[in-house]
């Protein structure tokens, strides 16, 4: 029986929002790309409305973490929990807004012919959203390793955005009538490429949540 | 498994679960309670049977916690039981909409129905419903892993829009070409020569593919019956290289055959031909000027049989790829694969690796890809002849 049977089932819902709003996160990024990938403006359209449930739930689970917070005096590694969890419903948010941003992308271009087929664009979303997924699955885990793994992982998403920009560049170097449409398709791949910092931030509140220390990875790789 | 047995096996699972319910009250009621006479092991029965179902199970309480999760489950899910139960259903399954979808069925606002949720690139049917009724109601949520299904849906989806794209391409220039030539007929008779020629290539295009279909689809029928006989694989080697050594150099690319056994295999000798010509070709056309193609073969103890290889320094073959690459029509990353290394357009039917692995099969053989960042290599074994004796023609002939 654990000491404070309340609380921990607090904690414990509290982890399952999180879940819950990652998993709607995970979902907008796959939608924004299929919607890019098909010119599915319908579903673009969903990712635009989803947004709200993403937010509404960032603010559920904010007041949830202020009132046991208030209610439970958490201390050490629970206190850390909620810290962290605050954190990181900052980032999923940020990541639903640039998904959003994808999704306004394929509004826009729904009616226009495509550039080229997408390659490396859906290639940056699923790492991206398999980076996330091992990201949240660290965080549940309390898993240090698994955590720094997945960081190491976003130079991957960046050697892709390097590449997507390059070949974009070649489009619009040969062809200048390719400028506006190239240029969207490079916001696209810049917005993949913040979803992977932020998932990088996550893993770094992994870290904290285990440790108590605050690093920032990609200064600890610059060093 | 049909739509049908899905439905029955999901009414089995409901009485299985309901008479466990009934008779025990599930796993958490205190044994001091007075229970119905029943056989002394019918629980313990009826729960091995939920183990032992060929889907996954999860029985959740009205929290959307899991209390039961049967092998095939935790399988699907690639956790052990014991990380699922005692645990929500989002922690498990990582899929919102279902735990939502939960959540409405357990209230009532929503009948039991299915959903479709992909899991670690595995496709999932979900069936939710509920259990019980008032206090004692629990959750149930039977998962079928449909991947090999939607993958089958895919390839017919893909091979229908193939065909459709492969015909019409060459009809839609061949009609272009006709109206020209019409047109161009009395005023430049020579200039219309030669668009009635350009149609006439367009028309062997077809020809090739129509062709090549009926081919594979007599394969696949086993309606070609294969000439089995012992022949020299070095010399059907040597004479493929040789044929495709003048294409090779036109661009730019070095082709050689590897030093090897002189080995005596089983096989058909214009169908092994026809395989390693389809190898050698797609090494040519996704090679880079500047690279080159090894072709080499050696024996191997799988049957035991020779084993081929052609290898080249092209773009390579991502790796969840390498199985499909031998379906009917597939190509890898179109937008890559329909230009070649010298910037021209593909030329192939997108068959060639198809009827390829059938004649492999065919021969007793098997065929594969490997990739890495340095090029794709294609292997495939054929039975040294040695050790086979009254090759069973027809049964070899149906398999793959």
């Amino acid at each position: 029986m654990p000491a404070r049977p309340t609380f921990e089932r607090e904690l414990r819902d509290l982890q399952d929002e999180l879940l819950v709003m990652s998993s709607m996160v995970d979902k907008a990024i796959s939608r924004s790309i299929e919607a890019l990938k098909n010119r599915d403006l319908g579903l673009a359209r969903l990712v635009v409305s989803d947004d709200q449930k993403v937010n509404d739930k960032r603010f559920e689970i904010e007041e949830k973490c202020i009132l046991i917070t208030a209610t439970q005096a958490p201390l050490a590694s629970d206190l850390r929990t909620i810290v962290a969890v605050l954190n990181v419903i900052t980032d999923l948010e940020r990541m639903a807004d640039h998904c959003v941003g994808i999704a306004k992308i394929a509004i826009m271009t729904g009616n226009e012919p495509p550039l080229k087929p997408l390659i490396d664009i859906p290639r940056m979303a699923e790492q991206s959203r398999s980076m996330l997924r091992r990201a949240m699955d660290a965080f549940v885990a309390r898993d240090v390793a698994a955590a720094n793994a997945v960081a190491n992982e976003d130079d991957i998403v960046d050697q892709l955005y390097d590449q997507v920009y390059r070949e974009l560049l070649t489009f619009m170097l040969n062809d200048p009538r390719t400028i506006d449409r190239a240029t969207h398709l490079l916001w696209v791949a810049h917005n993949l490429e913040r979803i992977g910092d932020r998932v990088t931030n996550i893993c770094e509140r992994v870290n904290f949540l285990v440790t108590g220390r605050m690093e920032e990875y990609k200064a600890a790789k610059q060093v | 498994m049909s739509v049908l047995d899905w439905v029955l096996l999901t009414l089995v699972i409901l009485f299985a679960l309901a008479l466990l319910f009934a008779t025990r009250r599930y796993l958490d009621t205190p044994v001091n309670l007075p229970s119905p006479p029943i056989e002394p092991d019918s629980s313990a029965e009826l729960l091995t049977l939920v183990d032992a179902l060929p889907v996954g199970v999860l029985v959740t309480d009205r929290h959307a916690t899991v209390l039961r999760c049967n092998a095939v489950a935790a399988d699907l899910l690639g956790l052990s039981p014991a990380a699922v139960v005692g645990r929500s259903l989002i922690h498990s399954l990582r899929d919102y909409e279902l735990a939502e979808l939960l959540r409405r069925v357990m209230a009532g606002q929503e009948a039991g129905c299915e959903f479709n949720l992909s899991y670690n690139r595995r496709y999932l049917l979900a069936n939710v419903s509920v259990l019980g009724r008032d206090l004692h109601h629990f959750g149930l949520v039977v998962l079928q892993d449909v991947t090999q299904l939607r993958r089958i849906e895919q390839v017919r989806r893909d091979f229908v829009a193939n065909v459709s794209h492969e015909f019409r391409t060459p009809l839609a220039t061949a009609k272009l070409l006709v109206e020209t030539a019409q047109a161009a007929v009395e005023d430049d008779p020579v200039a219309a020569k030669g668009f009635l020629n350009k149609v006439n290539r367009e028309l062997d295009s077809l020809t090739r593919l129509v062709s090549e279909l009926l081919d594979l689809s007599r394969i696949e029928a086993g309606q070609t019956p294969l000439q089995l006989r012992p022949i020299s694989l070095k010399q059907a080697l040597e004479l493929e290289v040789s044929r495709a050594e003048e294409q090779a150099a036109r661009h730019g690319l070095q082709l050689t055959l590897a030093p090897m056994p002189d080995l005596t295999v089983m096989a058909d000798e214009s169908r092994l031909s026809q395989v390693i010509g389809n190898l050698v070709q797609n090494a040519i056309k996704f090679t880079a000027a500047g690279g080159s193609i090894t072709v080499s073969a050696g024996q191997c103890d799988e049957l035991p049989s020779a084993t081929v290889s052609v290898a080249d320094t092209g773009i390579g073959i991502p790796s969840e790829d390498l199985e499909r690459v031998f379906e009917r029509f597939y190509k890898v990353d179109r937008a890559r694969s329909a230009m070649l290394a010298d910037g021209s357009e593909q030329g192939g039917t997108g068959l060639g690796l198809a009827i390829a692995r059938h004649i492999v099969a065919a021969q007793g053989g098997r065929i594969w890809a490997e990739s890495n960042a340095h090029g794709a290599t294609f292997h495939f074994t054929v039975p040294l002849a040695v050790f086979v004796s009254n090759p069973p023609v027809a049964a070899l002939y149906t398999q793959g």
